[in-house]
Formats: C-alpha cells, structure tokens, sequence
C-alpha cells in the first residue's frame, strides 16, 4: 500500500490507464501494453499483467474499459496481442528414437529451456487451468473469476469483442504441435462459440468451465497422454 | 569401470507386452490396481493438504482483492494525462513502462 491506502496493483492499472486514455495513437497504445506485459516477464511475470488487466475491468472506469479493449482489438487486428508465455506439451515428440540429440535440443529436454508457446490474455489463462504448464493449474474459482472479467472488458469495445471469439476460433483450427491439448481446444472452441451468442461474462465463463469436465489433477511434475 | 554383469540372467528393461500396451491406450494402466492389492500402502501421517501443489504465486495474486474490499461503486482509478506521450521513442516508451509499473515489484 502507499501512503494514500491505495493498493500497488490498482495504483499501476491507474497508470496504464492513463497512458492509453489519454493518448490516441493506436501504435503507441499497442506497443505500450506490449512494453508493459514485456517488462513484467512473458513468463513468469505475466499472471501480473492479466491482473493490470483484470483490475482496470473491475473498476468502475468506463473510458478505461474502452481505451484498453481499443488496444485489444489493434492487436487482434493485427494478430499481435501482447503474449505470455507457458511451455509446451509433447515436446518430447521432437525427438525420434535412434536420432541424435542436438545440443540445444537436449538443453530444451533436458535443460531449464523447455519449448515455449505464447497466449494472448484469455488463452493464457485458460491454457493455465486447463494444461500441465511450468506454473501450478490454475483454480477454477480464478479461472472463471479473471476470464469473465476479461471477457467483460474486451466487451467494452465492439470490434474487440467481435474479433477474439473469431481469432479463438481460427486458432482452434491449426494443429500446431505443443499449444492446446484436445481438451483445451474443446474448452475454448465453446469459449468462443458462448461468446459470440451471448456475450454475459459470467455465462461465458461459466460456459468454459463446464467444457470438457474438471481439468485432471496430476502430481507435479507427471505428464498425462491426452492428445 | 565394468560394471559386472555375471548374475543378471534376462534384460533389466522390457519392452511392454501387447496386453499391456492395450491398457496404456485405453488408460486403464495406473496404480489403481496396484494400489487395490495393498502393494502400494497409503502414506500414513501426511495430511492431505500436504501432498497437494502448492498455489501459484500468480494464481494468489490474480485472486487477491486489491480494493480493499471497496464496493464495486467506489472502485476508481486515479486517471489523468502522465505526461507520457507518442512522439517519446522507444526510450520514452521505456521511461513510461517504468512510470506505470513503479512500487508493483
């Protein structure tokens, strides 16, 4: 807390608030947020980015809602959401048997740098509850928590609000190896479809949670084989 | 070194036989079974809360209140031109992201 009682979090979404409010150029607003998201971690700083994000949802900010679901949909137009980062799964199918390991392949198999994959805000968070990461799962009283708090913000604009459903839905379709897991694309596949026919945050939310079932708890650490 | 091999009369790695490959596919390979028989005996004295993940330290953060318990009402944010504007370049750009995230490490 600072001296006015006021929270850091919720001093730094001011901020960031601000600085998109008050300032129109789409490409420094964009490059602003992706400056922020950057300078917390793509990795491991990234929870604090969404809850920057999160906190400017929650507050009773109007203009705050529009300037930041505006830079939101700058970077779904330009397929360029500032990202986060968690690792991928299956990498261990990079490597066939009887072929020799590289060694910056055997770094990331069996080195600290597993393969990473990058996730806009929502896939972020939904790959985070849904998949075994670097990070602990996330809880599904968070999960639904943050996501219809997001899903409202990005409400607050209507291009935004048009073209994420559509972008979770084109990334729905590619098959690229190590990003969504069959339950997660199912679970965001749903996402998307709630979405653009209702778009109530917390019904969306509510709508992700229930796709696919409780996500399997494993021990640290275990991999399950769920293509 | 050598390593002596005298007693070891069969490999000490097989592959899976086809029954067991079967079960791997249909997920019905597990320690459940295992754990029926008795030869896995549950840990005694550890509670379960224990043996669960500890949280993300992302997750506490996500799901902390940062209002104070405000109402939904009285939740603002102190908004006002910073003086960060889009003619600051990128080491401008740099100077803002510092401004906005001061005191959050």
């Amino acid at each position: 807390m600072d001296e006015t009682g006021t929270h850091p979090v919720v001093a730094s979404a001011g901020r960031l608030a601000s600085a998109l409010v008050f300032n129109a150029d789409p490409d420094f607003r964009l490059a602003l947020l992706k400056r922020v998201a950057r300078r917390l971690g793509e990795a491991e700083g990234y929870p604090t980015f969404l809850k920057l994000l999160v906190t400017i949802g929650e507050s009773e900010e109007p203009a705050a809602h529009r300037a930041l679901a505006a830079t939101l949909a700058i970077g779904l137009r330009r397929n360029d959401l500032p990202s986060g980062q968690l690792t991928a799964w299956g990498a261990s199918r990079m490597w066939q048997a009887g072929t020799p390991i590289s060694g910056a392949l055997a770094g990331q198999m069996f080195g600290s740098s597993a393969p990473q994959r990058s996730f806009g805000p929502i896939e972020y968070l939904t790959v985070w509850y849904a998949q075994g990461t670097q990070r602990t799962r996330l809880g599904e009283e968070v999960y639904a928590h943050a996501l219809a708090r997001l899903v409202s913000l990005v409400n607050a604009d209507e291009e935004a609000r048009t073209l994420y459903p559509l972008k979770l839905e084109a990334d729905m379709q590619t098959e690229l190896e190590g990003i969504y897991m069959r339950g997660t694309r199912e679970r965001l596949s749903t996402l998307a479809a709630h979405w653009k026919s209702d778009p109530t945050p917390h019904a969306v939310a509510a709508a992700a949670v229930a796709a696919g079932g409780e996500p399997r708890q494993v021990p640290r650490g275990w991999l399950i084989r769920d293509l | 070194m050598k390593i002596p091999s005298d007693n070891i009369g069969s490999a000490l790695l097989k592959p899976l036989d086809a029954e067991s490959l079967g079960a791997l596919d249909q997920g019905r390979l597990g320690l459940g079974p295992l754990a029926d028989s008795g030869a896995l005996a549950p840990v005694e004295g550890v509670p379960p809360e224990a043996l669960a993940p500890a949280r993300d330290p992302g997750e506490s953060l996500l799901g902390s209140d940062v209002w104070n318990g405000a109402s939904d009402a009285a939740r603002r944010l102190d908004l006002a031109p910073a003086g960060i504007t889009a003619s600051a370049g990128s080491a401008g750009l740099d100077q803002a992201v510092d401004t906005i995230l001061a005191g959050l490490h």
